[in-house]
């Protein structure tokens, strides 16, 4: 057991425990915090790999600006913690249960099986060099290599622009219910 | 470090001429979006701008091919270090997609009128999605198709819920948000499973990989194959993820649903055609059953469903699920298949947004229910309208000198020359009852009595069905010159 | 060489295209006229085409029209033998009289113009399904003619019960299709072309016993479909909601005989499987007796030629089943003049009767109306098979062939004769209780003789009906010559030779036709009280063939509702209940609060997210567990 998984494993638990929180908490702010957790534990991943420079990015955009915008939303529109709970299907908790306790139970029989190799293509131990994270490292492989990817985000940013316009501007009054 | 001490950047290969198409589609959506700020110009301009975009898009396209086209076939180049491949496959799925697109505008033009001060945005986000796809058809690399899909995925959500003055038009599109977010995730992370399978991101690397190395224990590029699978089957409404399409198809906005049916599914289909033929051709016997128990679940679902449907919108979501199976059948072939599938996809992406062309001609562009008693005797206040959408859906019935019929003739052999006869009876008796659910539409607008008083159809939305009505009988009865380009569409 | 050929099928369609378009604008009888003489055109073409045939110095031909898609050797091209060349004289010759009858019969008419459309569409696809090179062209017109079919059943829409036996005629013939379109790909799969000469040509010495029977079986679905044979022939009984040419064109003389026609041409894959025949011929005696017990307990005057013509078509599923092809063809060309004579008279009577069907209130036409009664007298003595009429002829060398076949066949002859009886009879009761006796008639039924327009035609047919025999006498093999070069190469079953054995076996025939005429004669031509109380003497047996053995109802309870059930079962209890029940009823409660988040939390996207979970786990867990070593 090397520090690596001792960190991978705590930092796993932690960001599973966020992600559970965001989903389960009945106060809205408690989500939040729960997302923020998720978000620190992956860059604490990160930052046992030796990518500091997106381990930085993360805690500064996500946990800092998305997460400060999230907790804007919640608070500008009022926590309401008397929220309806109730349940409209009575089975989907024992689908999704059956279906949890399957993917548990294969993901269990797959560690505890021989045949399964989770990373075949890998020869040898990875080696992980204190370069490879630096931002000019990632700067070269970004405009050269993944250009073209990199240029490309910018339409999803133009769409994400437009269609947010496109959503809010709508005229209220003209509103009908079908 | 200084600025002395970083090392130039080694730049990759670029070729403009390569991306032109998208460049030009994604510079007109800002031009749209720019010019209606500051000029405020009618939505009529705005719409002849897109539609210009999307015209000076295909005459690149028509350039790029003849510059890679080489008598006997067209070449490949993969430029910007590998990241998308000009080859056949890209070209025709380009040629498809902006067909597409342009149909899709014409459809959409009373659409975009009522849109009021939205008009822009909508043609842009019609340009960005086209876009995204024409991204995701060309690319050989996992990450950028997962980027094209998501372009123009996201640009679909949006369109579902233009109308957000009707209610089920925001539910349309949060539920395709929410399930489409679900089937990228699934998808981005069959990327990253590849990637620890295989070490590889870009096609042709994978397949490299898979061809130079035994795998002793593939279980984890398997699971990633899975996930992709998944997560394009549903882009594509194939059967068991399918179940937004009906919802999404019937609460979206009339004027576009036939463009946004039209275009993920050409979009899903290639990503999925390149990603299977061409990185993962060697584990072939792995995943051709899980792509037939798809197909086959798909053509019987979506043909029984389809027939008991009242409302034609949900009645073309689930005759859609049944066509993404038969689609699915001509991939089961490996490559063999490839110029039947595009044979397929493109005749049945203009008979689609044809169809619903007519169902917002009818229902108005933004309406949403579109009950089946709606078209009674349409035939006698509509004849023209009523009788192209009967020869569209003759043709996506797949009765012999229509297009449809050479296509699905085109899947279906494929599909039993790769031994899998059984999916292919499958899809015959599918195919046979579908046929009964269009002709019960025909029946519909030709035998009932007339009910109530209908819009006239606007010009736009009759050109659309025109082209598309030409399209069926033309390729249907001369299928050649479409079968021929279509076989030069090879991957890589 | 008959370069011109296409022009059998063109003309007819160019007629209803014609009609299509301006037809609106001719006044009443020039449609009738111009589909006519479109028709009559394409007679006189086929006619001069089949010269060399008549001479014995014709060769067959294969005339490619147009390559349409090469790679798949799908190519519109024309087989001109003599076999396509009978089909296509009777289709032309009794498809002109009867087009000719219509022109009186559907005299006022408001759709008179779109019948004759739908008429002259009708000829050029049955002409196309028999003049076709291929089996892909084949099957176009094939599908032409369901098509023409479903459209002229339906004609007079507006009766509901039109509209259901259109559309019961269209879903019964589909799943016929469906086995003849899987007999097509096995076909293309085996010989890796759909051309005659590909196919029929290598069949003896490349097919296997096994794909022969495949084939031959997967063909019999198509055919039973198209010919109305046990169990698919409930269609045709209803098919006589259309109007009573149509009947007689497309449900008597011709498309129901497609199937007798796809067998025969396809004789060279028959005859490399005894199964394949077997089933054939043992289906046809089924249908033969079947539809005649049936047809003896109608009311209905059309009813009673619907079952008959089941029956008749019976008669040469077995002929053909037995390998003795030129017997079944022979019989499908005298059925067609005798059996379109019988439709187009029972279209006189309805016509006198003011639209009149039962026979129980007709008697005494005969004084009325003496043409139709004399040409339907032939008529019936025909089917009966009384000699020397043409229907004595060809099944009596069905029945000849079966008998000399010997081994399972002989039981199928004794079926024949039992038939021949049954036939006899109800034929002679439907005349008798249509033309003898007292009038019956409703009060303010004022019957007269058809006008000359109608009557022509039934003259024209008689006489064919009277003579058509002699073209293959155990005399005379004139038919069996004139088709030999179709049929080449391929063993054929004859009916056995010698005076000796003739005379046994016509002799017993041609008891069984007068045995059922007299009995029919003695048994009807009485008061009403006195049949009547001899049809009640049959007991229940006399109501199940009132009823048709309550087959609808039987099909209605064991395949249509529960498919209907299950249908409605998945599309109402998942789709509408789930799908619809979340829109319209906790969705437009949502929507009352006015939250769109609030609608994901209590909708049903969760629903289809767990769909698609178990989904993505069954494909992902597949495959992993294939990966493992």
């Amino acid at each position: 057991m090397t520090v690596e998984v001792v960190i991978f494993v705590l930092m796993g638990l932690t960001a599973l425990g966020g992600a559970i929180t965001v989903v389960m908490a009945r106060n809205p702010v408690y989500s939040g915090l729960g997302l923020l957790g998720t978000m620190l534990s992956l860059a604490v991943i990160y930052v046992s790999q030796l990518a500091h420079f997106v381990a930085a990015i993360q805690v500064i955009v996500y946990a800092g600006a998305v997460m400060t915008l999230f907790l804007f939303v919640i608070m500008m529109i009022g926590v309401d913690v008397a929220e309806d709970t109730a349940e409209n299907l009575p089975r989907q908790r024992l689908v999704v249960g059956v279906l949890a306790a399957a993917v548990v139970g294969f993901a269990v029989y797959l560690g505890v099986s021989q045949g399964f190799d989770w990373v075949p293509a890998a020869s040898g131990e990875p080696v992980a060099e204190a370069t490879n994270g630096t931002v000019q490292a990632i700067g070269e492989r970004l405009f050269s290599t993944w250009v073209l990817a990199f240029e490309a985000t910018a339409l999803l940013l133009t769409v994400a622009a437009a269609g947010a316009i496109a959503l809010a501007y709508f005229r209220r009054r003209r509103a009908v219910r079908e | 470090m200084t600025l002395a001490q970083a090392t130039m950047i080694d730049p990759p290969v670029v070729s403009w001429l390569g991306i032109a198409p998208e460049l030009v589609l994604g510079v007109g959506a800002a031009l749209v979006l720019l010019i209606e700020v500051q000029w405020k110009p009618s939505r009529t301009a705005i719409a002849w701008a897109g539609g210009a975009a999307v015209i000076a898009a295909a005459l690149l396209s028509v350039l790029l091919h003849a510059r890679i086209e080489s008598g006997d076939g067209i070449s490949t180049f993969l430029p910007f270090a590998g990241m998308i491949a000009l080859d056949g496959f890209g070209v025709f799925a380009r040629y498809v997609l902006l067909a597409v697109a342009g149909l899709g505008l014409l459809a959409a033009q009373r659409m975009v009128q009522e849109a009021g001060t939205r008009a822009a945005e909508m043609v842009a986000l019609m340009l960005l999605a086209t876009a995204g796809f024409s991204l995701m058809a060309i690319s050989a690399n996992l990450i950028l198709t997962f980027l094209g899909l998501e372009i123009g995925s996201i640009s679909l959500y949006v369109l579902a819920g233009y109308v957000r003055e009707r209610g089920n038009s925001d539910e349309a599109a949060i539920k395709y948000f929410l399930l489409g977010s679900f089937a990228s995730a699934v998808f981005v992370y069959g990327v990253a499973l590849v990637f620890a399978g295989t070490g590889n991101f870009s096609i042709q690397g994978v397949h490299d990989y898979l061809d130079g190395v035994v795998v002793f224990e593939p279980g984890v590029i398997l699971l990633g194959l899975a996930l992709l699978v998944v997560g394009l089957t549903f882009k594509v409404t194939a059967a068991p993820f399918h179940s937004w399409a009906p919802d999404v198809y019937q609460g979206a906005p009339a004027g576009v649903v036939g463009f946004m049916a039209a275009i993920a599914k050409i979009g899903g289909f290639a990503g999925l055609v390149r990603i299977l033929v061409s990185a993962f051709p060697d584990l072939a016997g792995d995943w051709a059953p899980v792509v037939a128990a798809i197909a086959a679940v798909s053509m019987v679902v979506g043909s029984v469903l389809a027939i008991v449907q009242d409302d034609i919108r949900r009645l073309l979501a689930y005759s859609g699920v049944a066509h993404a199976g038969f689609i699915l059948t001509g991939v089961l072939s490996g490559g063999e298949g490839t110029a039947e599938i595009w044979f397929y996809l493109a005749i049945y992406a203009v008979q689609l947004v044809a169809a619903f062309a007519v169902v917002a001609a009818v229902s108005g562009p933004s309406g949403s229910r579109s009950a089946l008693s709606d078209y009674a005797g349409l035939a006698q206040r509509q004849p023209f309208l009523a009788a192209t959408f009967a020869v569209i859906l003759l043709g996506m019935g797949g009765i012999p000198l229509t297009a449809g019929f050479v296509a699905k003739f085109g899947v279906f052999s494929d599909a039993w020359a790769a031994g899998h006869e059984w999916v292919v009876i499958v899809g015959v008796l599918a195919s046979v009852v579908a046929f009964f659910l269009y002709l019960r539409v025909i029946v519909t607008m030709y035998m009932d009595e007339p009910a109530g008083e209908a819009a006239a159809a606007p010009l736009g939305v009759r050109w659309v069905t025109s082209v598309a009505v030409v399209v069926t009988l033309l390729f249907g009865v001369f299928p050649g010159p479409l079968l021929d380009l279509a076989g030069r569409a090879l991957p890589l | 060489m008959s370069d011109f050929l296409w022009l059998v099928i063109a003309l007819p369609l160019a007629g209803a295209l014609f009609l299509h378009f301006f037809g609106r604008y001719l006044r009443e009888p020039l449609a009738g006229v111009f589909a006519t003489l479109a028709i009559g055109a394409a007679f006189v073409v086929a006619v001069v085409a089949a010269v060399p045939f008549f001479a014995g110095t014709g060769e067959a031909e294969h005339l490619v029209i147009w390559e349409w898609m090469p790679a798949v050797g799908a190519t519109f091209e024309l087989q001109w033998d003599p076999l396509s060349a009978l089909m296509t004289l009777v289709v032309t010759g009794v498809g002109t009289l009867i087009h000719l009858f219509a022109i009186g019969y559907m005299h006022g008419d408001e759709r008179f113009h779109r019948f004759f459309t739908y008429l002259n569409l009708f000829a050029a696809s049955m002409l196309t399904l028999v003049l076709a090179g291929n089996y892909a062209m084949l099957f176009i017109g094939w599908e032409l003619v369901g098509l023409c079919s479903y459209l002229l059943i339906g004609f007079w829409f507006t009766r509901p019960s039109a509209a259901a036996a259109a559309k019961k005629a269209f879903v019964v013939n589909r799943i016929g299709d469906l086995g003849f379109l899987i007999g097509l790909m096995v076909m293309f799969a085996t010989f890796g072309t759909l051309s005659f000469e590909g196919v029929l040509g290598r069949a003896a010495t490349e097919l296997t016993v096994g794909t022969a029977t495949a084939i031959g079986l997967l063909f019999l679905v198509g055919a039973a479909g198209k010919s109305a044979q046990v169990p698919l022939y409930v269609w045709l009984p209803d098919a006589m909601e259309g109007p009573t040419p149509v009947s007689a064109l497309i449900h008597a003389a011709t498309m129901v005989t497609a199937g007798v026609y796809v067998v025969a041409r396809s004789s060279p894959i028959y005859v490399e499987s005894p199964i394949a025949s077997g089933t054939v011929a043992v289906i046809g005696a089924i249908t033969a007796l079947w539809a005649a017990s049936i047809a003896i307990g109608q009311r209905d005057i059309k009813k009673v030629l619907a079952y008959s013509t089941v029956s008749q078509l019976g008669y040469m599923f077995m002929g053909v089943g037995a390998t003795a092809y030129v017997a079944g063809v022979f019989h499908l060309m005298t059925h067609a003049f005798f059996k379109a004579l019988l439709f187009l008279g029972a279209g006189s009577v309805i016509h006198a009767m003011s639209d009149e069907q039962d026979m129980y209130k007709m008697g005494g036409l005969a004084k009325r109306m003496p043409i139709t009664a004399t040409t339907m007298g032939i008529a019936t003595l025909a089917i009966a098979g009384i000699p020397p009429l043409a229907g004595f002829w060809s099944k009596d060398e069905i029945l000849g062939a079966l008998f000399e076949r010997g081994g399972i066949y002989s039981a199928l002859w004794v079926v024949g004769l039992i038939g021949a009886l049954m036939t006899a009879f109800y034929m002679t009761r439907q005349w008798v209780l249509v033309f003898a006796g007292r009038p019956r008639w409703d009060e303010g039924v004022e019957p007269h003789e058809s006008p000359a327009v109608m009557t022509l035609p039934l003259m024209a047919l008689a006489v064919l009906s009277v003579v058509a025999g002699f073209v293959n006498t155990p005399f005379r093999f004139t038919l069996e010559h004139f088709l030999e070069p179709a049929f080449h190469g391929v063993e054929m079953q004859h009916a056995p030779e010698g005076w000796g054995m003739f005379l046994v076996l016509a002799g017993l025939s041609t008891l069984a036709g007068v045995a059922g005429v007299a009995a029919g004669w003695l048994a009807y031509n009485r008061p009403p009280e006195v049949w009547r109380r001899f049809q009640e003497g049959f007991g229940r047996l006399w109501t199940a063939w009132e009823q048709a053995y309550r087959i609808d109802d039987l099909y209605g309870a064991v395949v249509v509702a529960p498919g209907r059930r299950l249908a409605e079962f998945s599309a109402f209890q998942f789709d509408q209940k789930v799908v619809d029940g979340a829109v319209n009823g906790v969705g437009a409660l949502v929507y009352r609060l006015g939250s769109a988040l609030r609608m994901l939390q209590t909708g049903y996207v969760r629903n289809y997210g767990a769909g698609f979970a178990a989904g993505l786990l069954v494909v992902a867990i597949w495959l992993v567990v294939r990966g493992m070593s």
